[in-house]
């Protein structure tokens, strides 16, 4: 998990937002960790869009059962810049969660 | 002492109300996928799986696989040559609908079931001699204990459901079937992460012939490293495509292999292994059970692979 973090998910800015916050060291973990899930999500959204619906059925047979050099191959072959669109997702989902730690300092309640 | 008192430390409201922006946006995310991916839902529905498990795993598959994906591309090599580096021990899935110059003949034959199920009634099942006395006798072939003064450790075990095989370097779940419905059937098993104990079936796609296609169709696993003549290499190399008779006494269903891997190990309890090809063939629904595991003595590679009939 942490290996798709470091390759497209960059949460860089978002512990330093964090870390302007009044919350505990576990508190911020958990956050931390519910981002890398909301970007797996983020990421599965994008793939979906841009595959076939036969495809869609063959990317989930490998997720749920392939390598992920298969998976790699697979999504490389069917999807032209993938890396460009997952890190422009990234990038998005990145900049809205730093939107919603600002908002929530600015109006604390 | 005091420690029963203690308040337990109240989360932060700050953390509350980030956490719940973060859920209300990761369901909105599985919103989505219920309602652009239809296909998705009815994937989820064919295996009685959770739209927000299939989700919850093809994320992290994604994640894997991307990363995997970003990790040969940083390494400057082209995707296919970081798969071929792959270990031999991983298991690997891949589905294709590979081109249509590779098509296998049906025809139809007598189902034997009956007569099998019938002449195997009440027979010892380890009295060896007898049981291939009868099944050359009902199958109308060569069928042997031993051949070439060989033979197996068993004739008669449980049989595992395998992986499919990789064929030759690069083949997956992309190139593996010859029909988008073989796929469908098949695909779910998985493919081992490279080839059998023989290496691969063949060196490249482009050498794969249909022979190559119907020994991975129809592919056995026997434990050769138990054999009471192992040893040498000429043993080991002389079980390779080794055409056997797999016979499944509770139904009659015979289904006609060769070995292409070795094992399955001694502490699973099998005794043998088959193809997901094979285990249909054998009526078994997803898993194995006893069968008889004998040889076929075929010189002249005359008797077919696959469902037997006469």
């Amino acid at each position: 998990m942490s290996m798709i973090i470091e390759a497209f998910f960059n949460k860089d800015n978002i512990i330093v937002e964090l870390n302007t916050l009044d919350i505990s060291e576990d508190e911020k973990e958990k956050l931390l960790k519910m981002a890398d899930e909301l970007a797996e999500y983020r990421f599965l959204n994008a793939i979906l869009d841009k595959l076939d619906e036969k495809d869609k059925e063959i990317f989930l047979d490998y997720t749920h059962g392939g390598t992920p050099e298969v998976l790699a191959e697979f999504l490389h072959d069917k999807i032209v810049g993938i890396e460009e669109i997952l890190k422009e997702h990234a990038r998005n989902l990145e900049y809205e969660i730093l939107e919603d730690i600002r908002s929530l300092k600015e109006s604390p309640k | 002492m005091f420690w029963f008192f203690k308040k337990k430390k109240k989360k932060s409201e700050i953390f509350e109300r980030l956490s719940e922006k973060l859920e209300q946006r990761k369901s909105e995310h599985i919103e989505e996928i219920k309602q652009k991916h239809k296909s998705v839902i009815s994937w989820a529905k064919r295996r009685g799986i959770r739209v927000e498990e299939i989700a919850k795993q093809s994320a992290r598959g994604l994640a894997a696989g991307v990363a995997a994906g970003a990790v040969i591309v940083s390494s400057g090599l082209p995707i296919s040559e970081g798969t071929k580096q792959q270990s031999n021990t991983e298991k690997e899935i891949r589905n294709e609908i590979p081109d249509n110059t590779l098509q296998s003949s049906v025809k139809v034959k007598k189902d034997v079931s009956g007569e099998v199920k019938k002449t195997l009634s009440g027979e010892d099942m380890y009295n060896e001699k007898k049981i291939s006395k009868k099944l050359s006798e009902t199958l109308k072939i060569p069928v042997k204990v031993e051949l070439d003064g060989i033979r197996l450790n068993k004739t008669y075990g449980v049989i595992g459901y395998e992986s499919h095989l990789t064929r030759y370097p690069g083949d997956n779940l992309s190139t593996h079937f010859q029909s988008s419905v073989d796929r469908e059937k098949y695909g779910r098993a998985g493919m081992a992460g490279g080839p059998g104990a023989w290496g691969y079936i063949a060196p490249s796609k482009q050498a794969l012939t249909q022979k190559d296609i119907e020994r991975e169709k129809y592919y056995l696993v026997a434990q050769t490293f138990l054999s009471p003549n192992w040893g040498s290499g000429e043993v080991k190399q002389w079980f390779r495509h080794r055409k056997m008779v797999v016979v499944n006494p509770a139904n009659g269903q015979v289904v006609v292999g060769v070995l292409e891997d070795a094992g399955p190990e001694p502490s699973t309890g099998n005794s043998f292994g088959g193809s997901p090809e094979i285990i249909e063939a054998l009526g078994f629904a997803g898993g194995g059970s006893d069968v008889l595991f004998y040889f076929v003595d075929d010189p002249d590679d005359k008797v077919p692979l696959g469902g037997y009939g006469l």
